[in-house]
C-alpha cells in the first residue's frame, strides 16, 4: 500500500504531473509578461521526453559514478520530500519525517548538483558548484531564524502535521507581522533554493554557460531540469504550509497557485545578482528582517 | 576480576612488552596492539550490564551500559587504528605501541573509575600519553603545546576532584549531586568542566587540535584526538552534568555559549583552511560544540543526543583522518591545492570519504543526522523555561551544520573530483591494512543511522530513562523510499540505454582547458573570507589573537621580561629588595 504510494499518488507520478504543470505555468506566465504565447500545457512533457531520448555524454576525466548518480540522488530525495509533505497535508498526521528532516532532505538536491558539477572535470561547473554551495549558506541562515519564529508562535511543534493543526485552531501564521516577515523571508530563501533570478547564479546562463550543468545531457540532465520543476513545485507548497496552513480545500490551491505566480513575477522582473551581493543581501538586510520576525514572535505580535 | 584483567592488565603487560622490540621489526610490533584492542573489546563487553569491584572494601571501578559501550568503542577503535598504523608506517619506535597499548588501559580505567584516584590516574595517563606520543614523533613544539594545555586542565581537575571528595562525599565517584549554589561549588564544577573542555576539544581551550592534526602522524590524530579523546571528555562532562552536580540554568546558559561558539567558530575556521589535516582537525574542535550543547540543554533528549553525537563523530571523524592519512602516504601532501582528480585512484577511499563526509554533515538518513535531531529537539524543549535565547543556540547549531556540508564539498571537489594537478604523481591505493578501518566506519554510520533503535537508541534509554521525542523520524521508511528512488532512476537509465554513453571532451564554450584555468576546491570561499568582517577576524585569527595558548604564553613571558629586569645581576639592586623586603616584614610583625 504505501509503496502504492509511493509510486504513484502522491510519489513519483503524482509529483512528476504536478511538476510539469507548475513549469507550463512558469513559462506560460512568463511568455505572457514578455508578450509572447507561449507553449502548450505538454510543452514540459515533450521536453522531458526529448531529454529521455538524446545521448548522453560524459566528460573525459570526470567520476562516472558519480556523475550519473548525482541526478537520480537529487530526483529521488525529492520524490521524498513531497510525498512526505501531501501525506501530512492530506492525513493531517505526520508521515516519515518532520520539518528539520525535511530541511534536511532538501539540502540533498543542492549537494547533488554540486557533487555533479564537481564530477564534470569542467572549470566552469567547478565555479557553478562553488557558487551553489555559497548560496545555500548564504540563505540556510535566514530561512533558520524564521523557521524559529515558527517555532516561537506554534509553541515549539517540528511536527508538520501540528504546524498545519495550530493555523486550523488558531489561525494562519502569515496573518501576523512576525509570520508575516518570516514568510517574506522564506519567500526569498526560496527563490534563492530554486535557483530562479535574481539568484540563479550557479547556473549563469550567460556567465557560465550552465555552470553545473554545463555538461549534462540526455536522461542525466533530464532528471536535473524534472528536480528543477519538482523544487519549483515543492518549495511554494511547503511556504504554504508553514504560513497559510496547507492546502486543504481549492482555496488552498488558489493560495498555492497564486504564491507560484508571484515566484515567476519576481523572476521576470529582477536582473541577477552576483554570488558577492547575494551573500551580502541574505547574511544583512535579509538576516536582520527574520531577527526582526524573531523579536516580534516572541513579543507575541 | 577477569573484564580488570581483559582491560588494564593485558594491555599494560603487552605494551612494556612492545618497548623491547627493535624499531625496523615496527609492523610486527604491532600484533601487541592488535591484541590489548581485541581484549579490551572483550572486556568491554563482559561489563554489560553493570560492572563494580572493589579494593579493600573501597569501590575502585564500577560501569554501566554507557562505559560498557565505550570501553568497547575504545577496544574496536583501537584494533582497527593499529590495523592501520600496521599498513601505513613501515618504521618507527616500540615506544609507540608501548604508548598505544597503555592509552588503551587508561581510557579503560577513566570509563570504568569509581574512585577518584583511579580516575585522576587513568587521566592523567591518557593525556601524557598523547604528549609522548607527538613528542615520539619529533614535534617539539606541538607537543610542548598540547601538554601545557592538557596537563594544565589536568592539574584543574585533580583540583576540582579534590573539591569533590572534600565537599564531604568520600573518595567514591558515584552520584554525588552538588547544587551550583556557592562560589565553592562554581569553582570546583569551573575546574572540572575546563578539563572536560580542553579534553574534548571545546572552544576557547581547543588550540592544540588543529596543530595536531596537521603535524601529528596520522595514527595519532585518529585514535586521539579524532577519537578517544571526545570519548573522555564528553564522558567528563557527562558525569559533571548528570551524576556530579545539579545544574542550574546559569550553567546551563554557560554549556550552551561555549557549544554555540566552538560549533560556528571552528567550523568558519575550517572553511578558509588549505591544509587537509587542519581542517579535519577544527571539524573536529566543531562537533565538540554539538555534544557540549547537547548536555547543556539538561533535557533527557538533548543530552542522549549530545552523548550520541559523541559515538557517532569519533566513528566518522576517525574514518575521515583514516582517509586523509591514505592520501597523504601515497601523494606525499596534505595541501588541497596540489592535490586533485583522486576518485579513480583510490575509489575505497573515496567512497569512504563521502559517505563519512555526508555523516559529518548531518545529511539523512546517516548517524550524525540522528543525533543533531535528537540536540535540535533538546534545545526547542529548553524555550519552555522562557530564556529566549535558545533561539541563538538553535540557529548556531543548523547553521554550524550548513558550513560543514559547505567545507566537505571543498575538501571532496579538491581532493577527490575537479581536476587532477601537477599529473598522476599518486602511487596506487594498495589499502590492505587499511581497508577494515575504510569499510567498517562508514558502515557503522550507515547502519547506526538507519537502526538507532537497535544499535544506539537502547544504550541511551538504560542510562537516561525513556526518552520522548516531540519530532518524527522513521529512518527504515525514509531510507527504502530513497533507495528504491534511486533505483527508479538507475531503471530509467537502463531503458534509455545510458550505460551506451560516450565519453566527450570537456566544454567551456569551445575553447581549450589549460592547466591554468583549473578551479581547485581552495578557492571555493574566498568570497565568503574576502567580506568586510569576516576578513578582520580571519587576519586576527592568522595572528594568534583568539588563541588561549598563545594569550597565556604572551602574559606568563611579560611576567617573565619584568622579573629578568629586576634580576639584573647587580649586586646594589638585590641589596635593595632585601632592605624593601626586610623594612615589610618588620612592619608586619612589629604592627
Amino acid at each position: 500500500m504505501i509503496f502504492v504510494d509511493y509510486f504513484i499518488f502522491p510519489g513519483i507520478v503524482f509529483t512528476m504531473i504536478v511538476a510539469f504543470i507548475v513549469s507550463w505555468i512558469d513559462r506560460k506566465v512568463t511568455a505572457l509578461l514578455q508578450w509572447r504565447v507561449g507553449p502548450p500545457l505538454l510543452q514540459p512533457v515533450y521536453d522531458f521526453l526529448k531529454l529521455m531520448k538524446k545521448e548522453t555524454l560524459i566528460p573525459k576525466g570526470g567520476s562516472v559514478t558519480v556523475f550519473l548518480l548525482s541526478p537520480v540522488i537529487s530526483f529521488s530525495a525529492l520524490v521524498l520530500v513531497s510525498l512526505i509533505l501531501v501525506k501530512t497535508n492530506l492525513n493531517g498526521m505526520g508521515f516519515v519525517g518532520d520539518l528539520f528532516v525535511v530541511i534536511y532532505l532538501l539540502l540533498l538536491p543542492s549537494f547533488a548538483v554540486i557533487m555533479g558539477g564537481a564530477s564534470s572535470a569542467n572549470p566552469l561547473a567547478s565555479l557553478g558548484a562553488s557558487r551553489e554551495m555559497k548560496m545555500v549558506l548564504s540563505y540556510e541562515l535566514p530561512f533558520i531564524m524564521s523557521v524559529c519564529t515558527i517555532l516561537i508562535k506554534t509553541g515549539g511543534l517540528i511536527d508538520i502535521a501540528g504546524i498545519i493543526q495550530y493555523q486550523q485552531n488558531n489561525g494562519v501564521l502569515i496573518g501576523s507581522l512576525s509570520g508575516f516577515l518570516a514568510f517574506f523571508v522564506t519567500l526569498l530563501c526560496f527563490q534563492s533554493k530554486m535557483a530562479q533570478i535574481p539568484f540563479d547564479i550557479p547556473e549563469a546562463e550567460q556567465e557560465i554557460m550552465g555552470g553545473t550543468m554545463i555538461e549534462y545531457s540526455g536522461p542525466p540532465l533530464g532528471f536535473f531540469v524534472a528536480s528543477r520543476w519538482i523544487l519549483m513545485a515543492l518549495l511554494p507548497y511547503l511556504a504554504v504550509i508553514l504560513f497559510m496552513g496547507g492546502i486543504g480545500s481549492y482555496i488552498g490551491i488558489l493560495k498555492y497557485i497564486l504564491l507560484v505566480v508571484v515566484v515567476i513575477l519576481i523572476k521576470n522582473t529582477n536582473p541577477r545578482l552576483r554570488i558577492n551581493q547575494t551573500l551580502r543581501l541574505f547574511w544583512g538586510p535579509v538576516t536582520l528582517l527574520a531577527a526582526l520576525s524573531v523579536v516580534l514572535a516572541m513579543m507575541g505580535l | 576480576m577477569e573484564i580488570l584483567k581483559l582491560t588494564i592488565y593485558i594491555p599494560l603487560v603487552l605494551g612494556f612488552l612492545a618497548l623491547f622490540v627493535p624499531g625496523r621489526f615496527f609492523r610486527f610490533n604491532g600484533i601487541f596492539a592488535l591484541i590489548s584492542s581485541a581484549a579490551v573489546l572483550v572486556g568491554g563487553m563482559k561489563v554489560y550490564p553493570s560492572y563494580s569491584f572493589s579494593v579493600m572494601n573501597t569501590l575502585a571501578l564500577k560501569g554501566d551500559i554507557l562505559s560498557a559501550a565505550l570501553v568497547m568503542l575504545t577496544g574496536l577503535f583501537g584494533f582497527l587504528v593499529a590495523l592501520y598504523t600496521i599498513g601505513h608506517t613501515k618504521e618507527g619506535s616500540g615506544f609507540f605501541w608501548f604508548l598505544y597499548c597503555w592509552l588503551l588501559s587508561a581510557s579503560a580505567g577513566v570509563f570504568l573509575a569509581d574512585h577518584y584516584i583511579v580516575m585522576l590516574v587513568s587521566w592523567g595517563v591518557t593525556g601524557l600519553v598523547l604528549a609522548l606520543m607527538i613528542w615520539n614523533a619529533g614535534n617539539e613544539e606541538i607537543g610542548k603545546k598540547t601538554f601545557l594545555l592538557v596537563g594544565g586542565s589536568d592539574a584543574l581537575m585533580i583540583m576540582g576532584l579534590a573539591g569533590l571528595v572534600l565537599a564531604g562525599h568520600g573518595s567514591s565517584l558515584g552520584s554525588v549531586k552538588i547544587g551550583l549554589a556557592s562560589g565553592a561549588s562554581w569553582m570546583i564544577f569551573t575546574a572540572l568542566a575546563i578539563a572536560a573542555f580542553t579534553k574534548a576539544g571545546a572552544m576557547p581551550f581547543h588550540t592544540w587540535i588543529p596543530d595536531t592534526s596537521k603535524l601529528a602522524p596520522i595514527p595519532v590524530v585518529a585514535i586521539l584526538p579524532a577519537s578517544i579523546d571526545k570519548l573522555l571528555g564528553i564522558y567528563l562532562l557527562k558525569r559533571i552534568v548528570m551524576d556530579w552536580f545539579v545544574i542550574t540554568a546559569g550553567g546551563n546558559l554557560i554549556m550552551m555559549l561555549v557549544g554555540a561558539v566552538t560549533v560556528i567558530a571552528a567550523v568558519f575556521m575550517a572553511l578558509a583552511q588549505h591544509n587537509l589535516r587542519r581542517l579535519l582537525g577544527y571539524h573536529a574542535v566543531s562537533q565538540v560544540g554539538y555534544m557540549v550543547m547537547g548536555l547543556g540543554t539538561g533535557t533527557v533528549v538533548g543530552i542522549a543526543g549530545g552523548l550520541m553525537h559523541m559515538i557517532n563523530n569519533a566513528i566518522y571523524k576517525q574514518g575521515l583522518f583514516l582517509c586523509s592519512g591514505v592520501i597523504e602516504s601515497r601523494t606525499g601532501t596534505s595541501r588541497l591545492e596540489d592535490l586533485g582528480g583522486l576518485f579513480k585512484k583510490f575509489p575505497i577511499t573515496f567512497a569512504s570519504f563521502t559517505i563519512c563526509a555526508m555523516a559529518i554533515s548531518g545529511v539523512p538518513p546517516l548517524n550524525g543526522f540522528v543525533s543533531k535531531w535528537m540536540i535540535y529537539q533538546g534545545i526547542i524543549k529548553t524555550s519552555i523555561t522562557g530564556n529566549p535565547l535558545w533561539v541563538i543556540w538553535l540557529v548556531s547549531a543548523v547553521f554550524g551544520s550548513a558550513l560543514t556540508l559547505a567545507s566537505f564539498i571543498k575538501i571532496v571537489h579538491a581532493a577527490f573530483l575537479g581536476q587532477s594537478s601537477k599529473g598522476g604523481t599518486a602511487k596506487s591505493e594498495n589499502v590492505l591494512f587499511e581497508v577494515p578501518a575504510l569499510v567498517i566506519l562508514p558502515a557503522m554510520c550507515i547502519l547506526i543511522g538507519i537502526f538507532p533503535h537497535y544499535t544506539v537508541y537502547p544504550l541511551l534509554e538504560q542510562v537516561l530513562g525513556p526518552i520522548h521525542m516531540n519530532g518524527l523520524w522513521f529512518p527504515q521508511i525514509a531510507a527504502s523510499f530513497l533507495l528504491i528512488g534511486v533505483g527508479v532512476g538507475v531503471l530509467v537509465y537502463a531503458l534509455c540505454r545510458v550505460s551506451g554513453f560516450r565519453y566527450s571532451e570537456t566544454y567551456i564554450g569551445g575553447e581549450k582547458v589549460t592547466p591554468a584555468m583549473r578551479v581547485s576546491g581552495v578557492e571555493f570561499y574566498t568570497t565568503i573570507e574576502n567580506l568586510g568582517f569576516f576578513k578582520k577576524v580571519y587576519s586576527w585569527a592568522g595572528k594568534g589573537y583568539f588563541d588561549m595558548y598563545e594569550i597565556l604564553k604572551g602574559f606568563v613571558f611579560y611576567w617573565i621580561k619584568l622579573l629578568r629586569w629586576l634580576h639584573n645581576g647587580i649586586l646594589s639592586t638585590y641589596i635593595l629588595w632585601v632592605m624593601v623586603g626586610s623594612v615589610i616584614v618588620f612592619y608586619v610583625f612589629l604592627k
